[in-house]
């Protein structure tokens, strides 16, 4: 009996790792779902029409790219069909609302941005009221699923200012499962669950400690920006967690799979390459060292793989891009969604007191300025803010830490990745993208929960590196100290 | 002879700093003396609080007042003792809310006349107040003896300005003595008393929290089980259970006292040499972060080690405590009595100068308050006070804190860790 027990208890050892992921995934996913569910649930009894945020314009684009461009309507009952129905005159969209209700539908006519009306109920319905409206009013287009929002050209709008894989991926999930609030955000959910798991296995790569690689996992799952962007079909939560998959092939050594997905990142959206950044120097320093240069080598490798991966990243974009293409033409692709969104990235989107609250890079790490991502009954908002006291406390830390990069190679490259990111985004802030907003920062979670604990578990179980960074510290005070004396003195 | 005369001075310096800020202090806020100047006498213990709570302009009553009925009970006698945070809102964590109760209590049970009462409460708050001034100077004096070459002059830094007119002001010493009396018991290796003791101070005031991490990080990092066990029930006895029994009897007034923390605006705080308008969020922010930074920093990075000297931890709770007051939302000038007393355990003599600059400056900022319109503002004679503070109090936080680096990276060297 005892030996049973035994061997039970080692198997569990064993396998405590997988028990954990299986545990975090399970935790995850239900606390993405139930927050997840909770806009629904309020959107439906408000009689909003279920979109949160930036969603408005990422899932009706999907919508569009899945009807437009693969000629595919998303999965519908026959019991329960939906339509929008988009006219040329508002006294149109106002008469087909009256025969719609006169056809025992489901209708919403309280459209006032596009002459609109939204028309659910039995498809053989739907389908008469749209073939009444075609010969009798000015119909112009027709959108099956879920209904539009309320915005001028969104029946052919498709987002071309960011790479489309995001909205393929919600897209497809419209084909399979359905056009419906909960099925839109299913590839979010699963790829915050992903990201959860990932900071897990990344810790647990650094510190071998489940204990703690559990915590950080657990602690980045319970931040507000983590629960909040991962719950919501907007690009931030794709990117951010590619870029946690790309630290782990760092950390492995794989540095290849770490650049294809640095550049499958970018295809989310265009901040993803960021990720890429801290690949670019590893492997620049990589190859001036091996060829014993000096820093005009590194730079030449700076620039060399540099080039190298931006050449990558358009080459895949134009063959995921392909469709869009197709649906646009080449040269208005090339015009608009190249050349186009660069310096649409590059500006400032919107100026005045109607545009949403922008912030800049180091806002985030103060919680200021942040997002406002969804307004309960209430009055309050849902705010894409981090547990900003920690953010700063663990860059902060991280910058003093940096001596421990000499002597330990993995969180050389883990710091590297959240300055690095980060550092991108300061950059685009100089070259002029001056509203850039707090949801953004959701890239840099997993890297901030990872090297808080990196940190944590390193100084609290050996002295040594304590006493490595103060050393390092002192010394280069010295040295600053003895340079000011020559300068000033001599 | 000469062991007699250096007896006879100790005793003459400690019963100086007791005497003269206690019998000064008294003197300039008794509501019935003269003073030139109205910055030396106003006092939250008078103005600040007793006036505004019980009698409160007509359309202020509900600010401070739960609902108007029992202020009208109050007011016409059905009423005879308000309860603090029960009857009204009041700011002040539970150990200050119950001497509150007891002062005012007394004065409204000797004398109808609310000017009269205000005599007596004022009175019963002097006396408890200099016997806590009293207490935290013998502690002091026991702490600065059981160093070699522990120097009882310093204790004279309690004749500068802050400490006469901001002692029987507001409540600071009681969390500053409960702190050193901790500190105290903690030397002696009693745990449990250390524990309760601080926990008191945190029920005092929020601000000495610092000084009980230290000593929980201490414990936990030298794994002295049993001891951190004891200190953590003292702590949690006298710091959790008066908020858990508050929290209980009135959830009202256990959440007025958070949220007024929680919104207060930027009073006399560092950071507005950098933003200007006092009620930006972003000082809380800035203070949290900070905050955060510190606390994590202080485990990580400069654990204390087994046999750290006094000198060394006694810089550890200058550090903590200081940069909790520096760092603030919210730095009114009394709070400098919390640093005081840690100043005089952890500074060295050029230290303790600058030290005493910053007490001046500290003093100015009453003194000159209610000179100038929009005191609390950027660009008036007190903030400039204030800042000249802050930046000096700065200057002395960075060099205790690189020392405290320097030794930890000793210990380290000679490899002196546990």
């Amino acid at each position: 009996m005892k030996l049973v027990a035994k061997r039970a208890l080692s198997s569990l050892h064993k396998h405590s790792a997988v028990l954990t992921i299986v545990v975090l995934a399970i935790v995850s996913t239900a606390t993405l779902t139930y927050q997840a569910w909770s806009y629904v649930s309020i959107e439906l009894e408000r009689g909003g029409r279920g979109y949160v945020t930036d969603e408005v314009w990422y899932v009706s684009s999907a919508r569009v790219i899945l009807l437009k461009i693969f000629g595919v309507e998303p999965r519908q009952s026959p019991e329960d069909y939906g339509a929008t129905l988009i006219f040329q005159k508002r006294e149109d969209s106002l008469g087909a609302c009256t025969v719609a209700q006169s056809l025992r539908l489901f209708v919403k006519c309280d459209y006032r941005e596009i002459d609109a009306i939204y028309v659910r109920g039995e498809r053989s319905r739907v389908l008469e009221l749209i073939s009444i409206a075609r010969s009798n009013y000015s119909l112009v287009d027709v959108i099956p699923g879920w209904e539009v929002p309320d915005h001028k050209g969104i029946n052919n709008y498709i987002n071309w200012e960011h790479p489309p894989l995001a909205k393929y991926i919600v897209a497809l999930s419209m084909m399979l499962l359905g056009d419906h609030p909960p099925y839109w955000r299913i590839p979010i959910i699963a790829f915050g669950c992903l990201g959860v798991v990932l900071v897990y296995l990344v810790l647990l790569k650094l510190t071998r400690s489940v204990i703690m690689s559990l915590l950080g996992a657990l602690l980045f799952l319970a931040d507000n920006i983590t629960r909040a962007v991962y719950s919501i079909a907007i690009l931030d939560g794709f990117v951010a967690t590619l870029t946690t998959l790309a630290l782990y092939y760092t950390l492995r050594g794989e540095c290849f799979r770490a650049i294809i997905t640095s550049v499958i990142a970018g295809l989310f959206k265009y901040t993803g390459l960021f990720a890429s950044i801290p690949l670019i120097v590893l492997l620049a320093r990589r190859e001036a060292r091996s060829a014993r240069g000096g820093l005009g080598d590194f730079v030449y490798y700076l620039v060399y793989y540099g080039v190298l991966i931006v050449a990558l990243y358009i080459s895949v974009l134009v063959v995921a891009s392909t469709p869009i293409m197709y649906y646009m033409g080449v040269s208005s692709w090339f015009k608009h969604s190249l050349l186009g969104s660069v310096s649409w990235h590059l500006t400032v989107k919107c100026v005045g007191a109607n545009c949403p609250i922008s912030s800049s890079p180091w806002d985030w790490l103060l919680g200021y300025n942040s997002f406002p991502l969804f307004i309960y009954p209430d009055g309050r908002a849902l705010k894409a803010e981090a547990f900003y006291p920690l953010w700063f406390a663990t860059l902060v830390l991280t910058l003093v830490s940096l001596p421990l990069a000499y002597s330990r190679r993995d969180y050389g490259k883990t710091a590297l990745y959240l300055l690095g990111v980060y550092a991108g985004y300061i950059a685009i802030w100089v070259l002029g993208a001056r509203t850039q907003y707090s949801f953004y920062a959701i890239q840099l979670a997993p890297l901030i929960y990872v090297n808080l604990f990196y940190l944590i578990h390193t100084y609290t179980k050996d002295s040594s590196a304590v006493q490595q960074v103060l050393s390092s510290w002192k010394s280069s005070m010295n040295n600053l100290v003895k340079i000011l004396e020559t300068l000033i003195l001599q | 002879m000469l062991f007699v005369k250096r007896k006879l001075a100790e005793l003459l310096i400690i019963g100086l700093a007791i005497a003269l800020p206690v019998a000064v202090s008294t003197y300039i806020h008794h509501p019935d003396t003269y003073v030139p100047i109205y910055g030396l006498k106003y006092s939250d213990i008078v103005y600040g609080l007793y006036y505004s709570i019980f009698n409160p302009s007509e359309d202020r009553v509900l600010d401070r007042w739960f609902n108007l009925s029992d202020f009208n009970r109050f007011k016409y006698g059905g009423l005879s003792c308000p309860i603090p945070y029960v009857h009204y809102k009041f700011e002040y964590p539970p150990v200050v809310g119950v001497l509150w109760y007891i002062s005012t209590c007394t004065g409204f049970s000797l004398s109808k006349s609310l000017d009269e009462a205000v005599r007596i409460h004022y009175l019963v708050q002097a006396i408890t107040l200099s016997a806590f001034h009293a207490t935290l100077i013998l502690s002091l004096h026991a702490l600065i003896r059981s160093r070699s070459g522990g120097d009882a002059l310093k204790l004279l830094l309690f004749l500068l300005p802050s400490t006469l007119i901001y002692l029987v002001y507001n409540w600071d010493v009681i969390a500053a003595a409960f702190a050193v009396i901790g500190i105290l018991c903690a030397l002696k290796s009693r745990w449990f008393y250390s524990g309760l003791s601080q926990g008191l101070s945190i029920s005092s005031k929020f601000l000495t929290l610092s000084v009980s991490y230290y000593y929980v990080v201490k414990l936990a990092t030298l794994h002295e089980r049993r001891d951190l066990l004891k200190f953590i029930v003292g702590l949690f006895i006298g710091a959790a259970v008066p908020m858990i029994t508050l929290l209980l009897v009135s959830p009202v007034g256990f959440n007025k006292l958070i949220s007024h923390h929680a919104s207060w605006y930027c009073e006399n705080c560092i950071y507005l040499l950098v933003v200007r308008d006092i009620w930006s969020d972003l000082h809380r922010r800035l203070f949290f972060s900070i905050a955060a930074l510190l606390a994590l920093a202080y485990p990580l990075l400069a654990n204390p080690w087994r046999g750290i000297e006094f000198d060394v931890e006694s810089k550890y709770l200058f550090a903590g405590v200081s940069s909790l007051v520096l760092f603030n939302y919210v730095f009114s000038p009394q709070m400098l009595l919390l640093i005081t007393p840690l100043a005089i355990l952890a500074l060295d003599k050029r230290q303790l100068l600058v030290y005493a600059m910053v007490d001046v400056f500290n003093a100015l900022i009453i003194l000159t308050f209610f000179e100038f319109e929009k005191p609390h503002e950027f660009g008036s004679i007190p903030q400039y006070m204030a800042s000249a503070r802050n930046l000096l109090l700065l200057i002395i936080f960075i060099s205790a804190v690189v020392s405290i680096m320097g030794r930890k990276l000793e210990s380290l060297e000679r490899g002196g860790e546990s």
